[in-house]
């Protein structure tokens, strides 16, 4: 990825690049804007004045397809409100993830899972776990494709510090593994990681 | 997998509903059309041995002729004036016997005899459609070949049997039966064997060779030929609006009165006419249900839509799979319609073959494929479309 620029004229107020061979921290009060953030670069939102381009597209002319090839292949997303499938069980929400480029192999899966103390919540449906254990899944599934920038829009919120650190050494394993960088926002701390760069909202 | 992400979100019972309805549309549609076929191969009759594009015209009777003020034969310059139209191509008058009286009698399976006077007629042989080997009569021969009009078997069937309770004899049944002729005249008599070679319901007296009629009218009759009273003429297209209105101008009929095909359209094609419009508003109020089901189960869906879509699918593949889900419920609908429909078939088949006669009807026209061809294109087409489009709305928003 090139670069991403956000014209002056942004709510914001300010222009911004996001290049992917740097992590970002997007730090913000509440309300300010970070998962609208998200949604403009993930093409689920087109209500800004000014400019967005991805890989110096214009974000809003990008066709259904086109984010949907993004989606598989270049951008990596964790919602804030992670959108699991509640009718699947857990390793059903991975598997379907992974299924769309071959990503990982299920052993590879599993060592994640067992990182993160959720191997044996495997059969369990989605919609029953706890929010902690969601969030972990979520975020599992988040690497489960090829990705050049990683979007986490408050990632931790309802983790515990242990498994933060648990967490942290997958995500920063991937990316490096993958050459991608990552955009992680957060009402506060930066829970200990350096990033690069910080982005202010 | 998509499937799975799609949910359990059916109420199987709604979809059980719909299933019947676009059912109960699709076996009534073919049903009422194969019928309305049917009996329009009833209607356009079984000419037989008289070909299609041959014409019988007599006179209309009219309270003149009754009353012995006009002629109801033809006269020569009438017959001229006929022979002279652009759409007569051939011209024969019917023979007839000429003053002898003949009896008929054949041997009933209650062993009762039924026997009647008749009288017969004859037509050259270029305007008798049956094999030449089975139309041919001299006296060392057995049997004389008689065309018999499908009236009297109707009459037979309808009338008679039905009111000694005899069973019904079809045309297959009455080439078997041997009919016995008695012919007097000229103070001599004699007794013949007779045999339906064919059936016509263009006629409606029956026809013997004209072999025979001329040995007759030698023998047992006499007196001149008499002027016809009804002829025969060849057409090239029997509904060239020409001929309807020549015969109308100079008071001529056909005896399309007696062709039991008007009686089909008078009776029951208005009824057919009616259940078939009720079938097309059956049909619209199904498929309307059909796509409301289908909109609902991808409403229900949404939400996983939506992340489908995010997690990178494409809004193709999704509705592919919704699609496919509706291929295979019109599969089973097409399934259960046929089976129905065959079922239906084959009691009206039934109530056709006994009491009109006919045997010819075909497994399956091809109107009626087509009607369920044309039913299943609009309601699939409408139905993906609306899915497709759904899908993709639902994909982009947020």
């Amino acid at each position: 990825m090139k670069g991403e620029q956000f014209s002056a004229e942004s709510v914001w107020g300010n222009s911004c690049e996001v290049d992917s061979s740097f992590s970002y921290f997007l730090k913000s009060g509440s309300g300010k804007g970070k998962s609208t953030f998200s949604a403009y670069i993930m093409g689920l939102r087109s209500d800004y004045s000014g400019e967005v381009l991805i890989n110096g597209r214009n974000q809003k002319e990008i066709t259904l397809d086109e984010w949907s090839d993004l989606r598989q292949s270049k951008l990596a997303f964790l919602a804030q409100d992670m959108r699991l499938f509640p009718n699947m069980t857990l390793i059903e929400n991975l598997l379907i993830k992974n299924k769309l480029t071959d990503s990982k192999t299920e052993a590879e899966i599993n060592s994640m899972l067992q990182a993160l103390e959720m191997d044996h919540k495997k059969s369990q449906m989605a919609g029953t776990l706890s929010l902690g254990q969601q969030q972990r899944v979520a975020l599992i599934r988040s690497l489960l494709q090829p990705f050049e920038l990683l979007l986490m829009d408050e990632p931790f919120s309802h983790i515990d510090d242990l498994n933060i650190d648990k967490a942290l050494k997958i995500i920063l394993n991937e990316c490096e593994q993958q050459k991608a960088g990552y955009v992680m926002t957060s009402l506060g701390s930066n829970h200990g990681i350096e990033n690069n760069k910080t982005i202010y909202l | 997998m998509i499937n799975k992400a799609i949910q359990r979100t059916q109420k199987p019972l709604i979809l059980f509903l719909s299933m019947a309805g676009a059912v109960i549309g699709m076996s009534l549609l073919m049903i009422v059309t194969q019928v309305y076929t049917n009996l329009n191969l009833v209607k356009q009759g079984d000419s037989g041995a008289i070909n299609e594009q041959f014409l019988v015209i007599k006179k209309e009777i009219s309270v003149m002729n009754t009353m012995g003020a006009s002629s109801s034969s033809f006269s020569a310059e009438e017959v001229e004036d006929i022979i002279a139209q652009k759409f007569v191509l051939d011209y024969a008058p019917f023979v007839t016997g000429r003053n002898f009286e003949v009896f008929a009698e054949m041997g009933l399976e209650t062993g009762q005899k039924g026997s009647s006077l008749g009288f017969i007629e004859s037509l050259p042989d270029k305007f008798i459609d049956v094999d030449p080997k089975d139309w041919t009569w001299n006296e060392q021969q057995e049997f004389i070949p008689i065309i018999m009009p499908t009236s009297f078997l109707d009459m037979y069937n309808f009338g008679l049997a039905e009111s000694i309770n005899s069973p019904k004899i079809s045309k297959d049944m009455a080439g078997l039966l041997s009919i016995k002729i008695r012919i007097k005249g000229n103070d001599l008599q004699g007794l013949y064997y007779g045999r339906v070679t064919a059936f016509s319901d263009r006629i409606n007296s029956a026809l013997v060779p004209l072999d025979f009629l001329s040995y007759a009218n030698n023998k047992y009759g006499s007196g001149d030929q008499d002027e016809p009273s009804k002829i025969i003429i060849a057409t090239a297209n029997n509904k060239d609006p020409n001929i309807a209105k020549y015969l109308e101008e100079n008071g001529y009929e056909t005896n399309n009165e007696q062709l039991r095909g008007t009686i089909i359209e008078r009776l029951i094609q208005p009824l057919l006419t009616f259940t078939g419009m009720l079938c097309v508003i059956i049909i619209i109020m199904t498929i309307l249900i059909f796509i409301l089901y289908g909109e609902i189960l991808i409403i229900k869906s949404k939400y996983d839509i939506h992340v489908l879509s995010l997690l990178g699918f494409k809004w193709k593949a999704i509705s592919k799979v919704f699609n496919q889900f509706f291929l295979k419920v019109y599969g089973v609908i097409t399934l259960i319609s046929l089976v129905i429909f065959f079922i239906v078939k084959m009691l009206v088949d039934n109530v056709i073959k006994e009491n009109l006669v006919f045997d010819n009807l075909p497994i399956i026209s091809w109107q009626t494929i087509l009607a369920m061809m044309l039913f299943l294109a609009m309601f699939i087409s409408i139905n993906i479309f609306s899915t497709r489009k759904q899908i993709k709305k639902i994909a982009k928003a947020k």
